[in-house]
């Protein structure tokens, strides 16, 4: 049963656009440990504007290769298929959402910086953790808040009074939204994955980032976006609507019990992974203006 | 002139050799200056070790003249943001590692462009 509140939203979130196939048929190839990069290259020069990406990426200066790089395997070859994964998934989704919200653009690029830190750290911690779903988890750190972008598309108004309510009052963005809103990011990511057709762990790592023990099967990867989510607010990489650290769930950190050392570790390894990664999707979008 | 692993490699450091890839293609020319865009090109490459000027080590490399305001200007972002959990001592020391860890790439930020680290 729906509640009320949110039946407007899903009619608007209809509305949305949808994640290109291609790069849902890339994440399963990547996935796929019998894939050859001949296979993923077939799929990816099925898609035009993936191609010119790729291939402009790759030769942008940011690599700095000495050679031009002029086929989709070449440059698979060379980065490696979850990098290109990544970096293909990443762009897309920040394509899907940009321009669409013009009204507070700064809020905007703090956001995705806040979803690209998640994302970042969300891997380090399950690289730490010998996990072998490093790229999924990134995947869901990458779309942890999407619900945030969607609020802020389809009710800007309404998302900037409870942004403008974590300034005036001691609260995170969450208890905002549930004040302003009747509702929060979580509920209308669950939403929009749905919609999306994510797989079920995507859908309930967006639904439960804040009360990972409530995610059921998934609450392991919960709670691994949950913990980087935690970092990236405390070393500042964007903002997720407020500049306020979310609480942290005891019961699953019982999981991990970092030590100081690694938590250092970690907090080094997500700053560092961040600021080369910017650039590269800074380079990508520089070269796609020069054309 | 020392040979050091890339993993140790950090920005402002000097080639002292060139650096090839296993093809034996030139990547990156002797005396040149070491970014963090080369250092991921060379990465990416699979290069292992370089050979740099003197005896960099990545603290060597950080002017350290104005650390203590800049440890101030971190401690009173950093309180702001945690104050809301200010009571939970494990928050306390992420708190703490945050700084640390914000400091180390105002640093490196200023190494890099000549620009204040603030």
């Amino acid at each position: 049963m729906v509640p009320q509140h949110l039946k407007n939203v899903i009619q608007r979130i209809n509305d949305l656009p949808t994640l290109p196939r291609t790069i849902l048929r890339i994440s399963e190839l990547v996935n796929n440990p019998k894939t050859s990069a001949k296979d993923l290259a077939k799929v990816i020069t099925d898609d035009q504007v993936l191609t010119a990406r790729l291939l402009k990426l790759v030769n942008s200066s940011f690599y700095g290769f000495p050679q031009k790089i002029s086929t989709v395997t070449g440059a698979i070859v060379l980065l490696g298929f979850d990098a290109i994964r990544n970096l293909l998934l990443t762009t897309s989704v920040f394509d899907l959402f940009s321009n669409k919200y013009k009204a507070n653009k700064e809020l905007q690029e703090k956001f995705w910086d806040h979803s690209l830190g998640c994302a970042i750290g969300a891997k380090a911690i399950g690289g730490f953790l010998k996990s072998e779903q490093v790229e999924e988890l990134f995947v869901a750190g990458l779309l942890h808040d999407i619900g945030k972008i969607v609020e802020m598309m389809i009710m800007p108004q309404e998302f900037e009074q409870a942004v403008q309510k974590t300034r005036d009052e001691p609260i995170t963005i969450y208890q905002a939204e549930e004040q302003v809103l009747g509702f929060t990011h979580t509920e209308v990511g669950r939403l929009l994955a749905e919609k999306w057709n994510l797989p079920t762990k995507l859908s309930h790592i967006i639904a439960h980032h804040h009360h990972p023990i409530k995610a059921g099967r998934f609450v392991d990867e919960t709670a691994v976006v949950h913990v980087a989510d935690i970092f990236c607010r405390a070393l500042g990489l964007g903002s997720g609507g407020d500049e306020r650290m979310t609480p942290l769930d005891m019961e699953v950190w019982g999981r991990f019990n970092f030590s100081s050392q690694v938590i250092d570790y970690l907090l080094q390894e997500i700053d560092q992974t961040f600021s080369d990664i910017s650039s590269v999707l800074v380079a990508t979008k520089a070269a796609e203006h020069s054309i | 002139m020392i040979r050091i692993d890339l993993e140790k490699a950090r920005p402002g450091m000097v080639l002292a050799k060139p650096v090839n890839n296993l093809q034996n293609m030139l990547l990156l020319r002797e005396r040149v200056e070491l970014t963090e865009r080369n250092i991921h090109m060379l990465r990416s490459w699979g290069v292992g070790e370089i050979w740099i000027d003197g005896s960099h080590s990545s603290e060597a490399a950080f002017p350290v003249q104005n650390a203590d305001a800049l440890q101030e200007a971190i401690d009173r972002e950093l309180e702001n943001r945690f104050a809301n959990v200010a009571d939970h001592p494990l928050m306390m020391e992420i708190m703490r590692l945050a700084g640390k860890q914000i400091k180390r790439r105002l640093l490196r930020r200023e190494t890099e462009h000549g620009t204040p680290a603030s």
